[in-house]
């Protein structure tokens, strides 16, 4: 696997940078930075300055004990180095006193190795009380350091005597290194004491001009506020030599301490041994830079690859792994949970063995490269993951971030009303709320200056422009709406021309309107679409019908000349009234078509006036009389006395009942009755007309007035059967309700209507219907 | 003998036709299309011209038309367009009357006759100017002695027909509902709804119509009652 391949080396890249890290950190000159390694010798080093002034800050050290310490440039126990006071009483404590008192408590000075060592055994006397330091010969600055108060200063004579003998030792430290063996360090130093007395100490007999000539040295001088020096950086610590100086000393100039190194380190000392480990930490210094330098270029290189394995596919051919259909987000969240748990887990175990391996003191270190290592492992992965993600194109779409966005748009869009309302109106109140207060905070702001007047003026006055814009803006919104609800208030009573003024609309309102004016486009091309179709169609029967009158004016001519003849053949004129019947029933066929298809397309023109319906019914009546006669029906007529008035097309409505009242006449049971009724309602007004077929009725309503459908398909009559379509498609154009039923042998057509609106307003109350039934006696 | 001009490019409409006028004694001229129509009326003096609309070449309403510029001959059309639109078309255009086909003979020639009689007989039964006569189109009555003439030809009605068709004559144009006229007649309050009235009318139309169904002067309005068209 090349990317397996890619990711070792990488790993390999990040070990080496480790093992630089590991060797600067753990080496001998931390703490020094990096610059030191420009340093070609020790001596230029600050490794050297730091050492210079380490030794620097000995030697003050022991300038001070070796004054309390020392008579005569030799160390004498009689010098009395400590005054106290215990209950009133003086006493001056010797070194020698000091010394065994120590020796009493098991601390043992030994005089050859100069070191103190505790001995436990024997009886330790308790500690004697405590006493007042007056005086410390040996730390002329005692008091100095302590800050004023009572129970100073107080101590017992052991822990005194212990001091003393520490402090002891660590003169005889200095002055056994640096004084009595030969080393590398020389120094001159001279300044005058506490009690006037001019101190002097050297440990080397050579010219302090020659020193400054050959070696590396620091002078500082009492009348000089700066050290003299050939070290870089220069050992600070020399500089405190001149707070030794008391400040009324005439012969300042007289006072200085000089220190050089012999930088041919001839003398074996610390010097020297620093001066040989700086070529191996130099050494080690340039391998852990080249370490590091490696590390860092091969893991971006080899980082390079790893992204380029991702980031050179095609969009399409990345491997989308089971992680990646985790949201980012929770990715990320996984991520650090894993490196919270690998974190826990390496502290348990990895670290552990670090404790082993590892000296005491680079456990942190340790710990923390550990840390650091699994961070960067995760924080890769994480980081390719992200690539990956980003390159197949689901970085976005598929984070929480994005997934949240979505739903909060799916949220807006679809509660975008109330949310905008809510928005809209919170903003405004907020406006007025803050104004207000603004408002009354400068006007009963105590010091009413000019500002505070005219702060608040200039409130009222925005206050005042941004409720008009919050104002029109509604005013304008509710029109906009007002004009769109108008619009779907006529679209949805018909008026399908009608079209939104797009003007002066804004936002979601325009993208409503123009919906609104789309839907009213589409409905009005389908309807006029259908329109045409429905009038091509009823021109196309118009014309047909035309087309077939001329020869069946001839037919119908020259059957009735036939007829003229008077033939004397029985047969023959028996054909003839066959072809007499089928040729008037053809032309009230197409007669009938040309009606219904015009009447079921709307394309006749209607002439709606107000009528008496039962003016209508009655004259109906009458025309049907001598039919009713003919056939031994009997017509019972109920119907009101007060005219009802309706808004309809006369001629057309009476070519519904005269349909209706055919249909009674052709289709009734001979000898029965025909009930015509007229029931006045409310708001409507009903006419019905019933007979009892004289044949069975084994059709629903909605047969019957569907065109060319029969009630009776074997009976021969001069019928079209479209009469019932015609009566239905007539009362629907003029606005009122068509409607057939059926019980068994009963025959009901019920033709509705509402009654115009001052007649029904004039009669609330509908009165019962006065039944004075006509009986149209036919004899 | 009066002479008729048949036009139709059908000719056995033409044919039948002149069938049946030559059976009541009339000369039939045959024309199958307008400009024909036009040549026989250059030579010849016509009494009447049926004619048909639809026709190759000039058609029969440009013909009425050209016919119209000189002569006041009636004309009754004959048509298979039978909308509204066409007929009033026709009359406008200065046809005297309008007949759809398919058509019943009898009727056709009923027709006929009906414009012959106004044509010429107008002038005679119109000399007698009293102030009783009443007269509409070709429908005169005579109040004085009860008389009633459709296009010269006497007609008999009942007393209570022959006083509706003089109420609604003498307010032509007018239109009586069933129960004002029932009032102005009977001189009494109509009670209930009734259609005696109505079947008086039909009764009427039926003589003085010649094709009841669509009556030339006794008019339905339906729902709102009869009137007499004022002519």
């Amino acid at each position: 696997m090349k990317k397996t391949f890619w990711i070792i080396l990488h790993s390999i890249s990040v070990l080496l940078f480790i093992a630089g890290l590991s060797i600067l950190y753990l080496g001998s000159p931390y703490g020094y930075g990096v610059s030191w390694i420009s340093d070609e010798r020790y001596e230029d080093s600050a490794k050297f300055s730091a050492q210079v002034d380490e030794d620097i800050e000995k030697l003050l050290n022991y300038t001070r004990l070796a004054d309390a310490f020392e008579t005569e440039g030799s160390l004498d126990m009689d010098n009395i180095v400590v005054d106290t006071e215990r209950n009133g009483e003086y006493i001056s404590y010797t070194l020698r006193e000091l010394i065994s008192t120590a020796q009493k408590y098991g601390y043992y000075f030994n005089p050859t190795t100069h070191d103190v060592t505790t001995v436990s055994s024997g009886t330790v006397p308790a500690d004697d009380g405590s006493l007042r330091i007056s005086y410390k010969y040996y730390d002329p600055d005692y008091f100095d350091d302590l800050p004023y108060g009572p129970g100073q200063g107080v101590t017992t004579l052991k822990d005194l005597a212990v001091e003393v003998v520490n402090e002891l030792s660590e003169y005889y430290d200095f002055k056994d290194n640096y004084i009595s063996k030969p080393c590398n360090l020389s120094f001159y130093i001279r300044y005058t004491g506490e009690f006037g007395d001019q101190r002097y100490y050297t440990n080397t007999s050579t010219p302090l001009k020659k020193l400054q000539s050959t070696q590396k040295y620091i002078l500082v001088n009492g009348s000089d506020a700066d050290a003299d020096t050939n070290i870089d950086p220069v050992p600070e610590k020399a500089l405190t030599f001149l707070s030794l100086i008391p400040n009324d000393d005439d012969d300042a100039a007289g006072n200085y301490l000089f220190v050089s190194v012999n930088t041919a380190f001839p003398y074996d000392d610390a010097y020297k041994t620093a001066a040989e480990d700086f070529s191996s930490d130099l050494f080690m210094a340039y391998v852990a830079i080249f370490l590091l330098i490696a590390g860092v270029l091969l893991a971006v290189i080899t980082f390079i690859p790893l992204i380029r394995f991702d980031l050179s596919r095609p969009k399409g051919d990345i491997m989308l792994t089971a992680s990646d259909k985790l949201p980012f987000g929770i990715y990320i969240i996984l991520s650090v949970v894993a490196y919270a748990l690998f974190v826990f887990v390496c502290d348990k175990t990895a670290l552990r063995v670090a404790h082993v391996l590892f000296p005491m003191d680079q456990w942190v270190y340790w710990r923390r490269i550990l840390h650091a290592v699994l961070l960067y492992g995760i924080s890769v992965n994480l980081f390719t993951d992200m690539l990956r993600r980003y390159r197949a194109g689901i970085l976005w779409s598929g984070s929480l971030t994005a997934g949240l966005i979505r739903s909060l748009n799916d949220y807006i869009s679809h509660a975008k009303l109330s949310l905008v309302l809510i928005l809209t109106y919170g903003s405004f109140v907020l406006i007025n709320v803050a104004g207000a207060a603004l408002f009354m905070y400068f006007c009963l702001s105590d010091s009413s200056s000019t500002v505070n007047e005219l702060a608040a003026t200039a409130i009222l006055v925005l206050l005042g422009v941004a409720d008009i814009i919050v104002f029109s803006a509604l005013f304008s919104k509710a029109k906009s709406e007002k004009r769109i609800e108008k619009a779907i208030d006529s679209l949805s009573s018909g008026e399908i021309d009608h079209m939104i003024p797009l003007d002066e609309l804004k936002g979601r309102e325009l993208i409503t309107a123009q919906k609104i004016n789309h839907i009213s486009t589409g409905l009005r091309d389908a309807i006029n679409e259908q329109v045409k179709s429905e009038r091509l169609k009823a021109d196309l029967i118009t014309n047909v019908s035309h087309d077939i009158k001329t020869p069946l004016t001839s037919i119908i001519n020259y059957v009735d000349l036939i007829k003229r003849e008077h033939i004397d053949n029985e047969r023959v004129n028996a054909y003839i009234e066959v072809l007499d019947n089928k040729s008037k029933r053809l032309k009230t066929l197409t007669e009938d078509l040309v009606e219904a298809s015009k009447a079921s397309s709307g394309n006749l023109k209607l002439e709606i006036t107000s009528i008496d319906f039962v003016e209508l019914v009655l004259q109906t009546n009458a025309e049907f009389e001598d039919k009713f006669f003919m056939r031994r029906l009997e017509l019972v007529c109920n119907v009101p006395d007060e005219p009802v008035i309706i808004e309809a097309d006369g001629r057309r409505l009476w070519r519904v009942l005269e349909n209706l009242y055919n249909n009674a006449a052709k289709y009734a049971l001979e000898g029965t009755r025909v009930y015509v009724d007229i029931i006045r309602e409310e708001y409507t007004v009903s006419f019905t007309i019933k007979n009892v077929s004289a044949s069975k009725l084994n059709i629903s309503p909605d047969e019957l007035t569907e065109r060319f459908v029969r009630g009776d398909v074997s009976r021969t009559t001069e019928g079209s059967g479209l009469g019932l379509s015609i009566a239905q498609s007539l009362t629907r154009l003029q606005g009122g309700e068509f409607i057939i039923e059926i019980d068994g042998d009963l025959y009901k057509a019920i033709v509705r209507f509402p009654v115009k609106k001052e007649d029904a307003e004039n009669s609330d109350t509908p009165e019962e219907p006065d039944s004075s039934t006509e009986v149209i006696e036919n004899d | 003998m009066q002479t008729i001009l048949v036009c139709d490019d059908d000719k056995e409409i033409v044919e039948a036709t002149s069938i049946y006028l030559n059976g009541e004694g009339f000369e039939v001229l045959k024309a199958y299309d307008g400009y024909d129509a036009l040549k026989i009326l250059e030579t010849r003096s016509v009494d009447l011209i049926i004619m048909d609309v639809m026709m190759p070449g000039l058609d029969g309403i440009r013909t009425t038309l050209k016919i119209r510029e000189t002569s006041s001959v009636p004309i009754i059309i004959l048509s298979a367009k039978s909308e509204d639109t066409d007929k009033i078309l026709g009359l406008n255009i200065g046809a005297d009357d309008y007949l759809t086909k398919p058509f019943n003979p009898l009727e056709l020639v009923a027709r006929v006759k009906s414009q012959l009689r106004r044509y010429t007989q107008l002038g005679n039964i119109g000399g007698n100017t009293g102030s009783s006569v009443y007269r509409c189109g070709g429908l005169t009555i005579n109040d004085d002695n009860k008389e009633v003439y459709v296009d010269g030809e006497l007609i008999k009605l009942t007393p209570i027909e022959y006083n509706i068709l003089l109420l609604l004559v003498k307010n032509a144009g007018k239109v009586f509902s069933i129960d004002e006229i029932y009032e102005q007649i009977w001189n009494e309050e109509a009670i209930g709804a009734d259609n005696t009235v109505a079947v008086h009318i039909r009764h009427i139309r039926e003589k003085i119509e010649i094709n009841p169904r669509e009556p030339r002067y006794l008019k339905v309005v339906w729902g709102v009652g009869y009137k007499i068209e004022k002519q």
